[in-house]
């Protein structure tokens, strides 16, 4: 760059060599001679005479001793040479000095033969006469290369002052209207940028004086347009670079997601030579100025400044090896990749289309700056193909195939032959490839340890010590192959972190099993699930804590699970770690630098972390070491407004937020959990919320308002195929006899599909398919204008059919009406047994009232139905509820003269004691009706026993209110109890089948969250993990085969001659071979001591508690 | 950059991309044009993916700038990122290597493709010197690069054969095609394409270099 040009048949110089030397310029053309001429400046007003052409017209001279450089010798017999951009005057020339070379043309005359014309400094054979006129250039001609310069050249002429104001006071005007650009596209925003370039450009070639000397020197004008971009990006590039950052958020974070999780990527990687790989330090260095430049031009020269750098010849390649260090295309592109993975800018693309469109002032000059953008964009394309990981990981492969066909002719190998350590894979390292590539046989296999039992095989007996029988067994001592869970590589990786490494999800239970350590550490303090979460491996991650990792363990550097998935950008990792447990996980953890998760994730720009961190209590405000706030950090506008609101929200009412972000979960996570254990009021409010939340989450739009009538249309007309075919359910699936069976298969069936609830890998999001389940259950739980919903109209027309098929597709089962009728309510005033019953049994709420305060349980008694009454008094109905009027269902059941219903209330600990409205008992009431005698006689036997029935009423099972009934009642009541063992077996049954058809239609977190905890624990093999390095878990071990040895002892205390490492080798033999290996090598194999495990676990666990 | 004109003097402007397989002498092909090395001791600047040179053809100055890709066959989708907008491209192949040749082929195909007749092929069968190990005939390459309106060479980077004709027979073309392009539009092609001839000012020349206030 800052090249001089120019014109060469303007130069004086050159013009008399072309017309007076005619032969001489086709000598040169024939013998490849070299015509020097002197800058335009210094030929002006200056005889040229012969000799002077003469000095300037050099000879190649070939084969001199020291080819190094490049000798001439001038037509006037002076020797000159070429080197590093300078001529050399030696002998023969009046002053011996280096000349400048300024630029080479080459010239092809119209033979096609060429001479080669260098443009210089000063003439070879002259004082520095003309120093006077380049002593002092025109700063116009210079390259500017500082902001002072630029106003400088603005603003230094007469008239500059005038000038500035104007262009103040339109980019104070324009400033504003950035705003508004936000969201607009790259070139948009580039052109608006240019047309304001334009401007600023005419408002300065208003004063005549710039108007004049532009028009003079093009140096000038060029340079005008640099200092005018200069200064108009300066003030507006604040900006103007957060709108251009903006509108490429969502692709800078793909990006950086890519590059964050290839920062391991070492160089040979990338296939790097060697050469280079010192030059790279310092353009990293230069590359992490990249965002404190403000204008296009000066990031562009930093990137030029980076190129530099990279091409710096280094120290040592000046030897040998230079031929080497040549650095092409094939070179540069992976270096430029590998420096921008591992440069700290998160807005690559933001930067690229920044110096791309936004350089306005180009010149023809800006060509390097254009193979360097594309370079650039070359490498970001590349990164975002994704093929580097994919290239590395067939690398590992390639590798590990290389040497494999040698380790399996290896064990072909005779066994006594002794292996040479040296040349041959280790075994850790085999065992470790086997893991990577989750080849599971071959891991098993391993860690089984057949080659132990082997060698009891050979031995001439178990208790044997013949040199034969030691030899065996001493090699197998020192056997390098044995490779257990625990064995560790050369970073400190145990199997369980590789396996974390390459998302060998199957593999962590196998190597749990095998006594892995969950939390083992490497040299960096890493644990498996740290690593699971830098990769990405959802379901590692997951496995690993339900094997019970810890989630707060910090590596070296002070950083969490969390705050590895968060800088890596796995959302899925990072939403199993906050809602695995959510009070375990601390969300604003800091690492050494002071960073949060929060920072981490602001400043890569990765908004649906920020947003979940955010919901789930995550600090904007917390400083890192450098004083800077998540919000400081974020370069994605989107993100930094996002926690600018919450930290706003939280400020101004700080209830109200918890409220609505933390209420509804963890009020209905705690309801259900319950749930699941008795059915109480929670579970009411739990539903009403969560179907508050769907209804206010999907505002029913015109469309479904129609699919919502013609549902509705289609349950009235009790049309159950049209019914289904509106929900958008496989008719086929369901119109077998045993639907009820077939639905929990499909259930189970998926739940046992899915990795885990949380799981989105391709295979489970295609068979969780959201966006069918979201339609079927918004129009299932649809509500009318007067609050019904299908199952209403369902049980409101009897159709018994149609109900079932509601609630086994997940429908709400409490929703009220405008009248505060649930399906239950509206079930009982048609006493329709069978609909009460399937309600009952998945789980609808009894104790809920109507707008008159009744619950179903009254309106049963209003309406004489005693099946009804028993049934949900079995539900756990209070019978002593009263409605508005203060009547009980007693009173109703007194008034109605309906004696079995009085009877069963009675039993079952209805209070006849209650005041209505009117002041007024059941006994009052009773009094003039024929129900008095009865209700008396209840009366005064509960009189004797009240105290107790006082305490325990709600307590008594119905069985036992049954056990007291009159003899007339018996034959009812054997039928009932039979049916109530029935019921409670079906119940048992069904209670999983509500709360799984229960959660789809919570909101999505919500669900997310308890499948989680719900998850079934149980499917997963709970392990005992302890670490069997621990020198006191062999302490254990040999203490009890200690105690074992001592009774073998006594028994065989009359057989003398047997040494005790025989009885040893007995030992082993009879009860476990692989315990004695245990013992002596104080290494694992297969162990089956259950309880010896334990008590090696438990006393471990003690030791680390003290 | 400055431009002092001269009565029918006009600058050009052009960018040329060398494409080829890995190993085929790219870089050694260029370096000789416009350092006149061959792996030598001595490189100026040991960047060799972009270079300048300046030709005058006839009183036609030129400015060329010489884009050199990486030939890793990872990094062919990167192709377009290089070569759009581009005046000329020069097609390298080793002569002992069909592979390579095959690969040139391809690239010829993708070119006219995404760029047309705009762009100016030359096709170069380097590694002349390794004449004794040639696996693509003369007649085969050359018959290919006629039918695709492309020039053959042949060259040696290490005996710096063929390599200066090439440049210059493509500058040629490049400067034929600019002056049809800036014909056919009638001078109205804008400053917004790089592939359009930079039109030097009517200004009267005036001597005076730029001498400030």
């Amino acid at each position: 760059m800052n090249k001089y040009d120019e014109d060469l048949y303007e130069n004086n110089f050159f013009h008399q060599i072309q017309n007076q030397k005619k032969d001489v310029v086709n000598q040169a053309a024939q013998n490849g001679w070299v015509i020097c001429v002197p800058k335009f400046s210094q030929t002006q007003g200056v005889v040229i005479k012969d000799n002077d052409i003469l000095d300037h017209i050099l000879q190649p001279v070939l084969n001199k001793q020291c080819d190094s450089r490049d000798n001439f010798i001038s037509l006037s017999g002076n020797e000159a040479c070429i080197n590093n951009g300078v001529i050399k005057l030696c002998k023969g020339y009046q002053q011996q000095i280096e000349v400048q070379i300024l630029f080479e043309e080459t010239f092809h005359t119209e033979e096609d033969e060429s001479f080669r014309v260098i443009c210089i400094e000063n003439f070879f054979n002259k004082q520095d006469k003309p120093k006077e006129e380049g002593a002092t250039p025109p700063p116009s001609s210079r390259r500017l290369t500082s902001y002072e310069q630029c106003l400088d050249i603005l603003w230094s002429h007469s008239g500059g002052k005038k000038a500035r104001d104007n262009l103040d006071k339109m980019l104070a005007s324009f400033a504003v209207s950035y705003d508004n650009l936000e969201g607009e596209s790259i070139r948009n925003i580039a052109d608006v940028a240019a047309s304001q370039f334009t401007k600023a450009m005419q408002t300065l070639l208003k004063d005549s004086v710039v108007r004049r000397s532009s028009k003079h020197s093009p140096e000038y004008r060029e340079s005008l347009k640099v200092a005018v971009e200069t200064y108009l990006m300066n003030s507006i590039h604040k900006k103007l670079f957060r709108v251009i950052t903006a509108s490429l958020a969502s692709q800078d974070a793909e990006i950086n997601k890519l590059t964050r999780n290839m920062i391991d990527l070492q160089l040979q990687d990338m296939g790097i030579r060697k050469v280079f790989s010192q030059n790279i330090p310092p353009a990293k260095k230069e590359l992490s100025k990249l965002n404190q430049y403000s204008t296009p031009l000066g990031r562009l020269f930093c990137i030029k400044r980076v190129v530099a750098s990279l091409t710096r010849p280094s120290r040592q390649s000046s030897q040998s090896s230079s031929e080497d260090s040549l650095m092409t295309t094939d070179d540069f592109l992976p270096i430029l990749i590998f420096l921008i993975i591992k440069s700290e800018i998160p807005n690559w693309l933001a930067n690229l289309a920044y110096m791309q469109h936004f350089h306005l002032a180009k010149s023809n000059s800006d060509d390097e700056f254009g193979f360097y953008l594309a370079s650039v964009e070359a490498a970001l394309e590349h990164i975002k193909s994704g093929q580097i990981s994919e290239e590395v990981i067939t690398k590992d492969k390639l590798m590990f195939e290389r040497w494999q066909p040698l380790t399996l002719a290896e064990s072909y190998k005779d066994e006594g032959i002794q292996r040479q350590s040296s040349t041959n894979p280790n075994a850790i390292d085999e065992f470790f490839q086997y893991v990577q590539l989750g080849d599971e046989a071959a891991v098993l296999k391993m860690l089984d340890n057949k080659c132990t039992e082997e060698i009891y095989l050979k031995l001439c007996h178990p208790l044997c010590s013949c040199d034969r029988c030691e030899r065996l067994l001493a090699k197998n001592r020192l056997d390098s192959s044995l490779v257990t869970a625990l064995t560790r590589d050369d970073r400190g990786y145990t199997a369980l972190h590789v396996a974390a490494y390459y998302g060998q999800a199957r593999l962590i239970d196998i190597l749990i099993k095998y006594g892995a350590i969950v939390d083992a550490t490497d040299y960096l303090g890493l644990t498996p699930l740290h690593i699971s979460c830098q990769k990405g491996f959802q379901n590692v991650m997951l496995l690993l804590l339900h094997f019970g990792a810890d989630v707060s363990c910090a590596d070296n550097d002070g950083n969490t699970a969390l705050h590895l998935g968060a800088a890596n950008g796995h959302e899925d990792c990072l939403k199993g770690l906050v809602f695995y447990d959510n009070k375990r996980v601390d969300v604003n953890m800091k690492n050494d630098m002071g960073e949060t998760p929060l920072h981490m994730a602001a400043k890569w720009g990765y908004d649906v972390i920020v947003k979940t961190l955010l919901e789930n209590g995550a600090n904007a405000t917390i400083k890192n070491r450098r004083g800077q706030t998540p919000i400081s950090l974020a370069q994605n506008i989107m993100v930094q407004r996002l926690m600018v609101e919450t930290r706003s929200q939280m400020i101004v009412k700080p209830q109200k937020v918890a409220v609505k972000k933390k209420g509804p979960k963890v009020k209905s996570t705690s309801g259900l959990k319950e749930s699941s254990v008795t059915k109480g009021k929670d579970t009411d409010s739990n539903y009403s919320a969560t179907s508050y939340i769907t209804e206010t989450l999907h505002p029913t739009t015109s469309s479904m308002k129609k699919q919502q009538d013609k549902l509705f249309q289609a349950v009235t007309t009790g049309d159950i195929q049209l019914v289904k075919f509106y929900l958008g359910i496989d008719k086929n699936l369901y119109d077998s006899d045993d639907e009820d069976d077939e639905k929990q298969q499909l259930h189970t069936g998926l739940e046992e599909k899915l990795c885990h609830p949380l799981c989105n890998c391709t295979n489970c999001s295609s068979l969780q398919n959201p966006g069918s389940v979201n339609r079927k259950y918004n129009l299932i739980n649809c509500q009318s204008v007067t609050g019904y919903t299908p199952l209403h109209l369902a049980v409101m027309n009897s159709h018994y059919d149609i109900t079932q098929l509601f609630i086994e597709q997940g429908a709400v089962l409490d929703v009220s009406n405008h009248k505060n009728l649930t399906p239950l309510h509206l079930a009982c005033f048609l006493q329709h047994k069978q609909i009460i019953q399937i309600l009952l049994e998945h789980g609808a709420n009894v104790h809920k009232t109507d707008m008159n305060g009744d619950t179903p349980l009254i309106l049963c008694c209003a309406n004489g139905f005693y099946r009804g009454v028993q049934m949900l008094l079995q539900y756990g109905a209070n019978s002593n509820h009263s409605n508005v009027k203060g009547n009980t269902a007693l009173h109703i059941a007194v008034e109605r003269e309906q004696d079995d219903i009085v009877q069963v209330l009675l039993q079952c600990g209805a209070n006849p004691y209650l005041t209505n409205q009117y002041g007024k008992t059941v006994v009052d009431l009773s009094k003039d009706t024929r129900l008095f005698p009865m209700v008396k006689h209840f009366c005064q036997l509960n009189e004797q026993g009240l105290e107790r029935d006082k305490l325990s009423k709600e307590a008594h099972s119905v069985k036992d209110v049954y056990a007291g009934l009159e003899e007339k009642k018996r034959k009812t009541l054997k039928e009932i109890t039979t049916s109530i063992r029935k019921f409670d077996r079906q119940h048992e049954l069904k209670k999983t089948t509500t709360k799984t058809y229960g959660e789809p239609y919570l909101d999505g977190d919500l669900a997310m969250m308890l499948s989680i905890q719900h998850f079934d624990h149980r499917s997963l093999k709970h392990v005992e993990s302890m670490d069997r390095g621990e020198p006191l878990y062999i302490y254990t071990l040999a203490k009890a085969a200690a105690i074992e040895r001592q009774a073998i002892l006594n028994k065989h205390s009359t057989d003398k001659h047997h040494s005790s490492e025989n009885i040893d080798g007995c030992i082993a033999d009879k009860y476990d071979p692989s315990l004695s290996t245990d013992v002596s090598n104080g290494v694992s194999g297969k162990v089956s001591g259950d309880e010896l495990h334990v008590l090696a676990s438990k006393s471990y666990s003690d030791q680390e508690k003290n | 950059m400055a431009a002092h004109s001269t009565a029918g003097g006009r600058n050009y402007n052009f960018k040329c991309v060398l494409l080829g397989e890995g190993c085929v002498g790219k870089t050694s092909l260029v370096l000789r044009y416009v350092e006149n090395k061959f792996n030598e001791k001595h490189i100026t600047t040991l960047q060799a993916s972009f270079l300048n040179k300046k030709l005058n053809i006839g009183g036609k100055r030129v400015n060329l700038s010489i884009w050199d890709t990486a030939g890793q066959e990872r990094f062919h989708a990167l192709g377009p990122i290089y070569y759009r907008d581009s005046n000329g491209a020069v097609l390298v192949y080793d002569i002992t290597d069909e592979d390579s040749f095959q690969k040139v082929k391809n690239w010829v195909k993708e070119l006219r493709r995404m760029l047309g007749q705009d762009v100016c092929l030359c096709i170069a069968g380097n590694k002349t010197d390794l004449e004794k190990d040639r696996h693509v005939t003369v007649a085969e390459a050359e018959t290919y690069a006629a039918s695709v309106g492309a020039k053959h060479f042949h060259t040696s980077a290490k005996l710096s054969r063929g390599i200066e004709e090439l440049f210059l027979d493509l500058s040629k073309r490049m400067i034929e095609k600019a002056d049809e392009d800036s014909a056919t539009k009638n001078n109205k092609s804008g400053a917004n394409s790089r592939r359009s001839v930079v039109v030097v000012d009517d200004e009267q020349p005036t001597q005076k270099s730029g001498g400030c206030c």
